[in-house]
């Protein structure tokens, strides 16, 4: 008998320790409890609950599972009353932040191209690169956030948001929480030594994710008590870097990986997006991304809603 | 006359040669048909080891392989599957479908199969291949509905169901109320409880359906109808106890103390050790005004159960 036809079977056979599906299978007293609890803790008014904040990590295209992650929440009903996002996390999180339903977002990653970032990746882009020592300009992602939602601030979003930035200049973390959105955004979200720096409050600025992967602290300075993180973090096993590029931008993956680690365990509750084989800026993949969000949200969600109830009883369940 | 055995000859002969060329082709299966019509009827009568044994035969005395027939193997699959053979029956329809890729009936099988086990991924690319071949399979259809919703894509199941409901109106009611789940997860009450009473309008009896109508009105705070729901169930299956619990908590939240109270006793008397049921009296207790009596209440469950969901909830309200 061949193997391709054993092992699915074989799999099956360890899986059917595991409980089988059924089309409505009968709730646990724990599954009862929890739908009871949280349906009185998400129709309690802000006011007379913890403040749940939302930490989104850089990552590139990965980041898109950020929009996965963001739509099982919502069904969900867990509040985010507080969002700060890096690089990808900032895109993501502002456009959330500005009152975009989960399902603009996904039209948003069908629809968003390099020519939407940037008008230098053509020809003209690599003579002036090549000749003129110059990097292409991020300006475009201005005009793409601009059609998405208008010339808007950050005082004008729905719910409180920032975004980090670097000043390369000085190497100084450049925290955005006000003023135009765009801008902000855009520096959070401007590799280095991929776009040129953004000129922007007497500042040079490049992607937050240097200083700042994952913004747990950022959150929590905009008033946040319970934070959740979405992180999704370096795939260093799909691919080895062959080229100047490829280790440069492992260098940073590796650096990145350090400051999620490091700034996860400040976090409540973490939900790790394992998104493989996709590079920083392979576009064509960011649905994809976004689907493992999906599915690792919803796995976790129950446990997510368990804690966070338990942070919260004493305002469910007043004595 | 004459001109009547002029045609009877040729049409014999045509009917030989190409009876002939069938056989020899391997278009026709090699063992006795009689093999298949009596596993047949000992499948239909229950006698599934016997049908197994037959079925066996007939396959594998076959010795050419693309001349056993899908339809066998989808039968000995099945017995296996009555048996509670699940990855045996698994091992026959992959067998099978290396020999028939494209039949959709045994590929909706296996499909299926992997859905009830939990192994929603290699079901989902089962089901695709089966709507390759025929994008309106129903079975299909429905099937990729469920997986979605299990893995809590629950935008993309509906897109499923709709197509379902597009193509049979009438579909099985349980089709109607994975729908009507669907609008529930992503908590839009109004659209589940529309649809769960049109699955009650078909299988006015089924306690699975009649839950999902209570939590959609208990979700539109029609807390006396949600009740009503669950109290029509409860007659129908006055075994389950999750229809108990459900019950106790939202008496609870009513206001209705006693009531709460009479149906702990009664979950109980079915399940002596419930932490949910006496977690429930304590939480009565309290809000009739006894805080001691329910600490004490909450203790006995810390002290059986700790590391549940309700334990851990009953720990924290004990401190």
């Amino acid at each position: 008998m061949k193997i391709s036809r054993c092992l699915p079977a074989l799999l099956l056979g360890l899986c059917l320790v595991a409980q089988a599906k059924e089309p409505f299978p009968q709730k646990t007293e724990d599954d009862i409890l929890r739908e009871f609890l949280w349906q009185q803790f998400i129709s309690l008014p802000q006011q007379q609950r913890p403040t749940v904040g939302l930490a989104l990590s850089a990552g590139g295209v990965r980041g898109f599972a950020h929009v996965g992650t963001l739509e099982v929440l919502d069904n969900a009903g867990v509040p985010i009353d507080r969002l700060a996002g890096t690089s990808m996390g900032s895109v993501v999180g502002s456009l959330y932040a500005a009152g975009l339903p989960t399902e603009k977002l996904w039209e948003v990653g069908q629809h968003i191209t390099m020519d939407k970032i940037s008008a230098d990746i053509n020809l003209i882009g690599a003579l002036r690169f090549l000749f003129g020592k110059k990097l292409p300009s991020s300006a475009n992602l201005v005009n793409f956030f601009h059609e998405q939602l208008g010339d808007m601030h950050f005082e004008d979003l729905k719910i409180p948001f920032a975004c980090p930035a670097m000043d390369i200049k000085t190497g100084e973390r450049v925290e955005f929480t006000s003023g135009p959105l765009a801008i902000a955004v855009r520096a959070s979200m401007n590799l280095p030594g991929v776009f040129e720096p953004v000129q922007y409050r007497h500042r040079a600025l490049v992607d937050g994710a240097v200083v700042d992967y994952l913004p747990v602290e950022l959150v929590r300075s905009l008033g946040a008590d319970y934070i959740i993180a979405s992180v999704t973090p370096p795939d260093f096993f799909s691919k080895t870097p062959t080229s100047v590029a490829g280790y440069i931008n492992r260098v940073g993956d590796v650096r990145g990986a350090a400051m999620i680690e490091e700034s996860a365990q400040k976090a409540n509750f973490v939900l790790v997006n394992r998104v493989l084989d996709t590079g920083t800026l392979e576009l064509s993949k960011l649905e994809d991304a976004g689907e493992v969000g999906v599915v690792q949200a919803h796995t976790h969600l129950k446990e997510l809603q368990e804690d966070l109830l338990l942070f919260s009883l004493p305002y469910v369940l007043k004595p | 006359m004459c001109s009547n055995r002029n045609y009877i000859l040729p049409l014999l002969l045509t009917g030989l040669l190409s009876g002939c060329s069938a056989g020899f082709l391997g278009l026709a299966p090699a063992g006795d048909r009689r093999d298949y019509t009596e596993a047949r009827d000992l499948y239909a009568n229950g006698h599934y080891e016997a049908a197994i044994h037959q079925l066996t035969q007939y396959i594998y005395k076959t010795q050419n392989v693309k001349r056993r027939e899908a339809r066998a193997y989808r039968l000995l699959g099945k017995s296996y599957e009555q048996l509670n053979y699940p990855d045996k029956a698994l091992e026959i329809y992959l067998e099978a479908l290396e020999f028939h890729p494209k039949d959709v009936p045994l590929l909706t099988e296996a499909a299926h199969l992997y859905q009830q086990t939990g192994l929603t991924n290699r079901s989902i690319e089962l089901y695709e291949k089966v709507l390759a071949l025929e994008e309106n399979n129903t079975d299909a259809l429905a099937g990729q509905a469920f997986n979605y919703m299990t893995m809590g894509f629950d935008s993309k199941a509906r897109r499923f169901y709709d197509r379902l409901f597009e193509l049979e109106p009438n579909a099985p009611a349980q089709h109607r109320a994975g729908y009507a789940q669907s609008f529930l997860n992503q908590r839009k009450y109004r659209l589940a409880f529309s649809n769960i009473s049109l699955a009650l309008e078909k299988e006015p009896d089924n306690p699975d359906f009649l839950l999902i109508s209570a939590q959609s009105c208990h979700g539109l705070g029609h807390f006396d109808r949600a009740l009503q729901q669950l109290q029509a169930a409860r007659e129908i299956a006055p075994e389950r106890t999750d229809l108990m619990a459900y019950q106790a908590l939202w008496l609870h939240e009513k206001g209705e103390y006693k009531a709460s109270d009479t149906v702990t006793r009664e979950l109980l008397a079915l399940q002596p050790d419930s932490s949910l049921a006496i977690f429930i009296q304590g939480l009565n207790q309290q809000a009739s005004g006894q805080p001691r009596t329910a600490q004490k209440t909450w203790k006995r469950i810390t002290q059986q159960d700790s590391t549940s969901f309700t334990g851990r909830v009953a720990a924290s309200l004990t401190h």
